[in-house]
Formats: structure tokens, C-alpha cells, sequence
């Protein structure tokens, strides 16, 4: 792999597709304008916009084997700020997954609340426009044009129920703290830039690893250490790590409850690929400095979102908090991270994000089930939920239990994964507090299942039909398991994903 | 390696799955718990016929292939402990060398069948006194028996705690749905108690495979490997197994979820629950923590013989004075599991002392789990089937029950001997190894524990003589004796602790090779191992 450096390689097909999902959400809009008249307009616009999703995904799976586009793979394009390469390309999917679940979820959802429908599914598009060139990016400016744009999306789609008080409070409050988090971002890649002179990624990396092996390493060098500390705090926000968490339950619960399921998982993805770009291809050679803070930022994570999730009465804080403390678990990955275990410490934490996926937003179609029919989310509303509802119950056990990590669901493979990294790297202890905090979290987990089949239900109640979001749900369902049984496809799919850096690290450099 | 008479049949995940598929057809049975009576009976007696069905088809699976397996290895005087037959072996997951691996030897199809026949007749007990939820009560009872009976035929940890853990859902949920009043907190006791157990032997497996070379999840190469590794190591090792197996056993302090939980369960679920789950420690012990860590074992056996005689005594004193006629067996149970331990880890505790220990402790436990479990399942069913028709369990609203029950009277009375260790039954042959071992190794832990004998006479034969004898009460008058199921059930079950209790030569045969084989391991690698109290007052 040669990287050409010299003069300007702009590859267009490199972006074909964010290409072709900004283009999809101008799409959308434009339907959205020219079938005024019609009475129930969701399905169709969710039907242009999951066109979009499904023709961009196949793009990217084209990528990843190689079938077409091969002379861009590995290559850096648009003067080096974006990389076609298996980490982007795998997290581009996973932002694509986000998107089609959450349209899915939404389709019902928007109408029953009277949404603007078009709008809602374009700046949706763009909230996944932003998280895939966040993927995809190997500069400080594209990695932080890509945050942002996601970032922007996300906050107005948290205010979108413009009639429930929850919704703006939770909007504002994340857009106050999500800009604060966005300056010490910024900060932090200026001073990144300022010790190394450079904005691209791999160019900080070189520097930052001459810097290691002349200068005695980080530890003598403060601006660099300022740098990795200030860009760790503003990753942290966006993946909601303690102590950088306390918008997360506000923000989940005060959003509308489809574009929730969507916001635990996307924006969470593109911040950790923003981390593990930062961490591994930039700062790789001084994983010793940066290795004992992420350990420490997965104990205070999962430890302090397990104990919260246990107090809370209501579904949507619950699930929260608990993405607070799955967020800590991925990290245990991230902190498995060396020179010799590379491979399986990011390969751990890119199957756990594709776990979380499918029983996280599915947890959270259960509720936006239960708000169809004319139900809050409190926890009082699963009560007796299996004599009424036994399909939806026994798919949110099935979610709660995959959440928990009991087999035979996927959960527990992402956390066997994770754990098995960090044995690798010797976190004994690490993983002992990991498991331990899973026995913690079976408990309000299960406290879920206790509700649903344990107690009686008040009053008589018959269930709406809502077939999409059922089958979206069953199909979610159907993924916790069979992945469990063949999740080969996955594994060696996460395990070709590896930043170009971990490459220059093992092959000695 | 992977042997397998049948020539590659998959026999065992037969066995296993079929409970499972049994289950998925159970989901296609039309019932709505809103319709009429009418239908609702007719709809579930579907149910509980599909249900009963796929259980005797499991069963007579089962007893062909113990059958097969018998008869295989007395014809040709081949019985050696690495004779794990009916295997079945493909990779699943290459990257973390995961592979499907399952076996049978005569230890796991001895509890295969004790397995399936419990199922049987806990579907058939439930026939009637289960009406709410049927087709849930039978989905959640198949897929426990799934999830037993593939931790007795798993050769590879991760499959081993995938089928572990499985067992954990459908019998909080039997407990927390089907129970009586206290329900809800016994079953989260239950769950939160295995959960946490099951959590840190998950780190010891990983733990065991990192340390492994070649890197391996497979039990019978761990089995090879283990003894050599360091002894640190083991002993963390077996902590943490000890964590997992001493929650199931129970093992005293570990036990307190277990009265609250077989109070609460229906009698399916308690006969389950005695007969087959409480196995799962020991079973646990003997295949995984003596094999793989005996080093660890030997260090902690001092430990572990005081936990028992400690169970042994505890559960029987508390035995005598408890009102309530299920909380009665059910600390019975503590204690005499208590034996099973004990049995096992005097045997190591001799071979430290530089003693040639002899296999009684181990066949005795091996003998007390099958005894127990037939017996103690079939004291649960008495205590339902009084249940049943006084709808109460304390024993001051009993007594005189025989004069209107009279074969309820004697098969009552029969388990009642069996479970006080009289001659002749399974109970004396198993209780009687596991003191021999105990005495040998040391003779005040030998006495103490033949005194409890006489403990667990004494509150199992006062509440007998309360229960079906004294003044008789108003409402017991008119109690229809046992019906054909019952009988039958109780009949069976009888029977066999008799066959085992008079003729034990087939099954000591069987598992002789076995535990000499774990001694053989034992010994050699706890030469040079110090017991935790040698470690201490050196």
C-alpha cells in the first residue's frame, strides 16, 4: 500500500455513499413538497428514504469486498482528508443499520403524533449522513465537519415533538452541553495540531510515535497530553462516558421515543469511531498514556450508569442510563487496546456496537409500541404486559435478556468478546468489575421481565394493530438470535476492519 | 477422540433439542386464556398432550442410549473414564476455537434419564392443579428440561454455559408466575443468586482457555491440561467454579435461596428443582472443578468438607422445627446434598493426606444425587398432592390422613424410608459410601455426620406420624386417595431407589471407572499441594 501524498487526489466515488444519502434527503423533502395532498404520506417518505439507506448500504458492502472501487480502497482521497478503508466502511454500515431501523420504528410513530413527517425523515438522513463521514474521515477538519453535522441533526431531531415540554427541555439541555463538548473538541484538535504541525491523522501519528521513541515519550511533552486529555473529555461526551454522561437520560427520555433508539446507537457509533481514530491512528504509539484513562473512564461508566439505572421509574431514563453503562463496557474493549492485541481489542468493540444495535433499538421499539397504544413509558405500564400483549412481551424479554448478556442472545457474545480482549491484555480485574456490574444490571433488567409476567394487569386492554412496527421488531428479535448462532459473517467482517495504523504498530514501525 | 458408537447420529442433540422443537409446535396450538372454560380445557389438554409426548419420546431415547451404552462397555470389558461416547463435534466459532462438542459417559446418561423420567411426571402432575397460562407453563418447562440436559452432555465450556445459563430464565419464570404468594421475591432471589455465580465462572473459563496451549475451550483437553497448570491459577480457578456449583448444590452459606424458591414453585417446578437442578452443582464439581483444577480443589478441600458437615447438620436441625411441611423437605434436601459434597471432597482431602482414599466418597456421591433425586422428587410430589387437596402446607392443619388415603399412606411412607437411609434403598447405598469416606479421612467428621442420620430420621418419621397419623382433622375426612397418575408416578419412583438400594452392582460398575480415574488425577497432581491450612500454620 502505497499513500500518495503529493498533489491533490479527489476520487469522488470515495463519498458515493454520503453521496447518495445527502441526495436521498433532498429526495425526501422534495416528495414531501409535491404530494401535499395526500392524507398518510409516512410510509411513502420512509419508503424513499430507506431506498436511499438500502442502495447506499450496497454500496458500502461492494466496497468492503472489494468488488467494485478497489483502486480507492485503503487510498486517501480529497487531499488526504477521507479514507476509503474496512473501520469506515464498517461503521458507515452501522450508521446505515441505525438509520433503516429508525425510519422503520418512526413510520407509525410520526403520523399518530402529527410530525412534520417530511422534515423528520430528511434531517434523519442527514444525522446518518453525518455519522458516515465522521466513518470516513482521516483529518481533524472532516472528522469535526462530520461530528457536527451530525451533531446539529441530532439536536433538532431531540426537539422535534414541539408540543411536549420533555422534548424541548431535553433538546435544549443537549444542545448547551453538546456545544460546550464541541469547543473542548476543537480545543483539543488545536493543540493536537500546534505540537505536530499537522491535521491529517496518519501525518500526528508518524509525529506523534518520532515524538515517543526520541523524546522519552508523552510524558515529557504537555501540549500533546493536554491534547489527547481534551479530545478524550469531547469523545467522551459524544458516547456518553462518565463523567461526561449527565445529558444522556434527559436527552432519552425527552426525545421522540423511535429517533431515541436511533440517538443510543448512532451518534454513540460515530463517536467511538472518532475516538478509536484519534486513539489508534493518531495517538497509537502512546497508548501507554492514554490506556490507564480509558480504563478508568470504563470502571466510573459502568459502575455509576448500572447503579442510576437501578432507581429509575421511567423505561426511556432506564435505557439511558443503561447505554451509559453498555458504553463502559465498550470502552473495556478500547482499554484491551496494545501494539500486540490490536486486532481483537477493536474487533471486540465493533461487535458489541453491531450487538447493541439490534437489542437496544429494540428495546426502545417496545416502548414506542406501547405509545401507540396511548401509554406512557413508565415502568407501571409493563405491568401484566404478557396477559394483553404476549408478542411484544416476549420480544422485550428477549431484548432484556440480550441486554443483560444471557446467552443464547447476541449480547452475551459482544460481552464474552470484550471480556476475552481484555483477559488477552491482562485487565483481570477490569473484566471481574465487568462482570460483576452485568449481575448488577440483570437486576433492573429483569425488573422489566417482573413487571411484564410477574404482575397483574389494571384493567381490561386489547392491543392496537401496527404490523411495520411488529415486524420491525420480530426482525430485530430474529437478529439477537441468529447472529448468536452464526455470527462468523460479523466477526470477520469486524476483524478486517482495522485502522491503517495498526498496521504501521505491528509491522514495526 | 470424538467417538461415537452410532457412528456420527447425533443422539444426544436429538435429545436435547428435541424439548425444544416440542415447544416451537406448543407456540402453533391454538388457546386464549379470554375464551370459555370449555375451550379453554379442551385447548389445553392439546397442549399438555403434545407436552406429554415429546417428554416420552425424550425419555425413551434416553433409556436407549444408556441401554446401548451398557451394554457396549460390559460386553467388551472397556470401560475407561475418558469413554465419553455418542460425541458430536463441529467447529462453530474457528476465531475463538468455540466448537460444538457433546458426550455422554455413564455419569451424564445416568442423570440424562433421571432428567427425562421427572419430566414426565412432572407434566403429569401438572395436569390438573396447573390452569392459568398452560401452554406457557409447558413452553417453560420444555425448554428448562433443554437447558438441563445440555449442561450434562456439553464438552466445551462455551456451549456448556450457553445451556447454563438457559436453565436460568424458565425456572425464575416457573417460580415467579406459577408459585404461591411469595412468589416474586423467590424468584429474583433465585435468579440473582445463580446469575452472580455464573458470572465469575465465566471469567474463570476464560481464564482457562487464555491459559491453555494450544488454546482450547474443550473440556476433555482442559481436563488433560489443567492439573499442570500453576497452582495460583487453579486456585483462583476453582473459586470461582466453586462460586457457580456451591449456589446450586446448595452449599451452606449459598443456600438461602432454595427454601424461599421451592416453597414458592409449583410441584413441577420443586420436583425439578430437587431432582435434577440441585445436580447441577455437583454434577459441576465432579466433571469441571475436581478434573480441571485438583490443585485448586485439595488447597480449598479442607474448606469445603467443613461447609458440608456444617450443610449436613444446619439443614437437618432446621428440618425439625419447621411447621411447614415443603420448607421441611426442602431443608432436607440442603442436607443431604450436604453428603454428596461431603463424599466428594473427603476423597481429596484423604488423597492430601498422603492416603489412599479409596473411590467410596466419590461413588457415594454419585449415588446420593441419583437417590435424591428420585426420592426427594417424590417426596415433592406428596407434599403436593396434599397440597393439592388441603391447600395448605403447615403441618398442625394435617393429620390422619391415612385412614382416608390409605396407598397415599403407604407410597408417602416409602419415600419417607428411603430418605431416612433405610436398608434397601438407594439412600442407605449412597449415604452409607460417602460416611465410609468421610470416617477414613477423618473420624470426627465421620461420626458427626452418622449422628445426622439419626437427626433425619427423627424429623422426617415425627412429621410422617403428624401428618398421616394422630387425631384426624375435620377436612382431611373426605379426601379421594391417590388417582392412577399419582400412583403411578409414586409407584416408579419407589421402585427404582429399591432396584438401586438392593442391586447397585450395574451402576457402581458404571461410575467406578470414572471416579478411580478422578482420584488417579487427583492424587497426582496434589502430591505437592498444601492445604489452605498448612498454608496458614506453617
Amino acid at each position: 500500500m502505497t499513500i500518495d501524498y503529493s498533489g491533490i487526489n479527489l476520487n469522488i466515488e470515495s463519498i458515493l455513499p454520503e453521496l447518495i444519502v445527502a441526495l436521498f434527503a433532498i429526495i425526501t423533502i422534495l416528495v414531501d413538497l409535491f404530494t401535499k395532498g395526500r392524507r398518510d404520506k409516512s410510509p411513502l417518505l420512509a419508503g424513499v428514504s430507506i431506498t436511499g439507506y438500502v442502495i447506499a448500504f450496497i454500496v458500502c458492502i461492494l466496497y468492503f469486498n472489494n468488488i467494485i472501487g478497489s483502486s480507492i480502497f485503503n487510498t486517501q482521497s480529497f487531499n488526504n482528508m477521507i479514507v476509503t478503508d474496512n473501520l469506515g466502511l464498517f461503521f458507515r454500515m452501522l450508521s446505515l443499520g441505525t438509520g433503516i431501523v429508525g425510519t422503520l420504528l418512526s413510520i407509525q410513530y410520526v403520523r399518530d403524533r402529527g410530525m412534520a413527517i417530511g422534515e423528520y425523515y430528511s434531517v434523519l438522513m442527514l444525522a446518518t449522513c453525518g455519522m458516515m463521514f465522521t466513518s470516513a474521515s482521516t483529518d481533524l477538519t472532516t472528522l469535526f465537519v462530520g461530528i457536527e453535522l451530525m451533531s446539529i441533526a441530532v439536536y433538532i431531531l431531540t426537539g422535534f415533538a414541539r408540543g411536549d415540554q420533555l422534548s424541548n427541555e431535553a433538546s435544549l439541555k443537549y444542545f448547551l452541553l453538546g456545544i460546550f463538548s464541541t469547543a473542548i473538541l476543537v480545543y483539543g484538535m488545536a493543540w493536537l495540531y500546534g505540537n505536530t504541525g499537522y491535521t491529517n491523522l496518519r501525518l500526528i501519528g508518524e509525529k506523534v510515535a518520532e515524538i515517543v521513541s526520541t523524546g522519552g515519550g508523552l510524558a515529557n511533552n504537555g501540549g500533546l497530553l493536554l491534547a489527547m486529555v481534551l479530545l478524550i473529555a469531547g469523545f467522551g461526551f459524544k458516547i456518553a462516558a462518565v463523567p461526561f454522561h449527565m445529558w444522556t437520560p434527559d436527552a432519552y427520555q425527552g426525545a421522540p421515543t423511535p429517533f431515541s433508539a436511533f440517538m443510543s446507537v448512532g451518534p454513540k457509533a460515530a463517536g467511538f469511531v472518532g475516538l478509536i481514530r484519534i486513539l489508534t491512528e493518531a495517538l497509537g504509539a502512546a497508548s501507554d498514556q492514554w490506556v490507564p484513562i480509558v480504563i478508568i473512564l470504563s470502571v466510573l461508566t459502568m459502575t455509576l450508569g448500572n447503579l442510576t439505572a437501578l432507581w429509575q421509574k421511567s423505561v426511556k431514563r432506564m435505557l439511558g442510563y443503561s447505554s451509559i453503562a453498555h458504553t463502559g463496557y465498550i470502552l473495556i474493549g478500547l482499554a484491551a487496546f496494545s501494539s500486540t492485541n490490536s486486532e481483537r481489542a477493536i474487533s471486540s468493540m465493533l461487535f458489541y456496537l453491531f450487538s447493541y444495535l439490534f437489542m437496544n433499538m429494540g428495546a426502545f421499539g417496545v416502548i414506542v409500541w406501547l405509545q401507540r397504544n396511548k401509554m406512557t413509558d413508565s415502568l407501571d405500564n409493563f405491568r401484566g404486559l404478557s396477559s394483553w400483549a404476549p408478542g411484544p412481551a416476549a420480544l422485550m424479554m428477549l431484548f432484556m435478556l440480550s441486554l443483560t448478556g444471557i446467552p443464547p442472545t447476541i449480547g452475551f457474545l459482544g460481552k464474552y468478546y470484550v471480556f476475552v480482549a481484555a483477559l488477552q491484555s491482562n485487565l483481570v480485574w477490569l473484566v471481574v468489575i465487568g462482570a460483576l456490574n452485568s449481575g448488577v444490571a440483570a437486576f433492573y433488567y429483569l425488573r422489566v421481565i417482573w413487571y411484564m409476567y410477574f404482575e397483574e394487569a389494571r384493567g381490561e386492554r386489547v392491543a392496537r394493530s401496527a404490523p411495520t412496527l411488529v415486524y420491525t421488531l420480530v426482525g430485530a428479535a430474529i437478529a439477537v438470535v441468529v447472529f448468536f448462532f452464526a455470527s462468523w459473517p460479523i466477526i470477520d467482517y469486524a476483524k478486517a476492519s482495522m485502522p491503517a495504523i495498526t498496521a504501521l504498530i505491528s509491522g514495526g514501525k | 477422540m470424538d467417538q461415537n458408537m452410532l457412528g456420527g447420529f447425533p443422539i444426544l442433540s436429538i435429545m436435547v433439542y428435541l424439548p425444544v422443537l416440542t415447544a416451537v409446535v406448543l407456540l402453533f396450538v391454538k388457546y386464549n386464556e379470554r375464551s370459555d372454560d370449555a375451550t379453554k380445557k379442551r385447548n389445553g389438554d392439546v397442549i399438555r398432550w403434545v407436552a406429554l409426548g415429546g417428554a416420552v419420546i425424550d425419555l425413551i431415547i434416553s433409556v436407549v442410549a444408556l441401554a446401548l451404552y451398557m451394554s457396549k462397555y460390559f460386553n467388551s470389558g472397556i470401560a475407561q473414564a475418558d469413554s465419553f461416547d455418542f460425541q458430536e463435534l463441529f467447529v462453530w466459532l474457528p476465531d475463538l476455537k468455540i466448537r460444538y462438542h457433546l458426550g455422554a459417559d455413564a455419569l451424564s446418561l445416568l442423570l440424562l434419564v433421571l432428567t427425562t423420567l421427572l419430566m414426565v411426571i412432572s407434566i403429569l402432575v401438572s395436569w390438573a392443579p396447573i390452569k392459568t397460562r398452560v401452554r406457557e407453563f409447558y413452553i417453560v418447562l420444555l425448554l428448562l428440561q433443554a437447558g438441563m440436559m445440555g449442561v450434562f452432555v456439553a464438552l466445551d465450556f462455551f456451549v456448556f454455559y450457553i445451556f447454563w445459563e438457559v436453565m436460568l430464565v424458565p425456572m425464575a419464570l416457573l417460580i415467579g408466575i406459577w408459585g404461591s404468594s411469595n412468589k416474586i421475591y423467590a424468584a429474583i432471589k433465585f435468579f440473582l443468586y445463580t446469575l452472580a455465580g455464573s458470572l465469575l465462572m465465566l471469567v474463570a473459563i476464560i481464564a482457562l482457555y487464555l491459559n491453555s496451549s494450544p488454546q482450547t475451550l474443550d473440556i476433555l483437553d482442559l481436563q488433560l491440561q489443567g492439573p499442570g497448570m500453576a497452582h495460583d491459577l487453579q486456585n483462583w480457578v476453582f473459586l470461582a467454579f466453586a462460586a457457580a456449583f456451591a449456589v446450586k448444590v446448595p452449599m451452606f452459606p449459598f443456600h438461602t435461596w432454595l427454601p424461599d424458591a421451592h416453597v414458592e414453585a409449583p410441584t413441577a417446578g420443586s420436583i425439578i428443582l430437587a431432582g435434577v437442578l440441585l445436580k447441577m452443582g455437583a454434577y459441576g464439581f465432579i466433571r469441571f472443578a475436581l478434573p480441571i483444577t485438583p490443585a485448586g480443589a485439595s488447597t480449598f478441600a479442607p474448606i469445603m468438607v467443613g461447609l458440608s458437615v456444617i450443610a449436613v447438620i444446619y439443614g437437618a436441625m432446621v428440618s425439625v422445627v419447621q411447621p411447614d411441611l415443603k420448607k421441611l423437605v426442602a431443608y432436607s434436601s440442603v442436607s443431604h446434598m450436604g453428603f454428596v459434597t461431603l463424599g466428594l471432597f473427603t476423597g481429596i482431602w484423604l488423597q492430601q493426606l498422603g492416603y489412599d482414599a479409596g473411590t467410596q466418597g466419590i461413588d457415594g456421591a454419585i449415588i446420593v444425587m441419583l437417590s435424591h433425586g428420585l426420592l426427594t422428587g417424590g417426596l415433592f410430589l406428596c407434599v403436593g398432592v396434599i397440597y393439592n387437596r388441603l391447600h395448605s402446607r403447615r403441618i398442625a392443619d394435617m393429620g390422619g390422613m391415612s385412614k382416608s388415603m390409605p396407598r397415599f399412606a403407604f407410597l408417602f411412607g416409602v419415600m419417607i424410608f428411603g430418605s431416612v437411609g433405610l436398608p434397601g434403598f438407594s439412600g442407605f447405598i449412597g449415604e452409607f459410601l460417602s460416611m465410609l469416606g468421610a470416617f477414613r479421612s477423618n473420624w470426627v467428621v465421620g461420626t458427626i455426620t452418622t449422628l445426622v442420620i439419626i437427626i433425619s430420621a427423627w424429623y422426617l418419621l415425627w412429621m410422617f406420624q403428624r401428618v398421616m397419623f394422630n387425631k384426624t382433622v375435620a377436612a382431611v375426612r373426605h379426601f379421594k386417595d391417590l388417582d392412577p397418575i399419582e400412583t403411578g408416578s409414586l409407584v416408579v419412583l419407589g421402585a427404582l431407589s429399591l432396584f438401586v438400594g438392593v442391586y447397585p452392582g450395574p451402576i457402581l460398575d458404571l461410575i467406578q471407572p470414572a471416579s478411580h480415574a478422578l482420584l488417579t488425577t487427583v492424587s497426582t497432581a496434589t502430591a505437592q499441594v498444601p492445604s489452605i491450612f498448612a498454608m496458614f500454620f506453617k
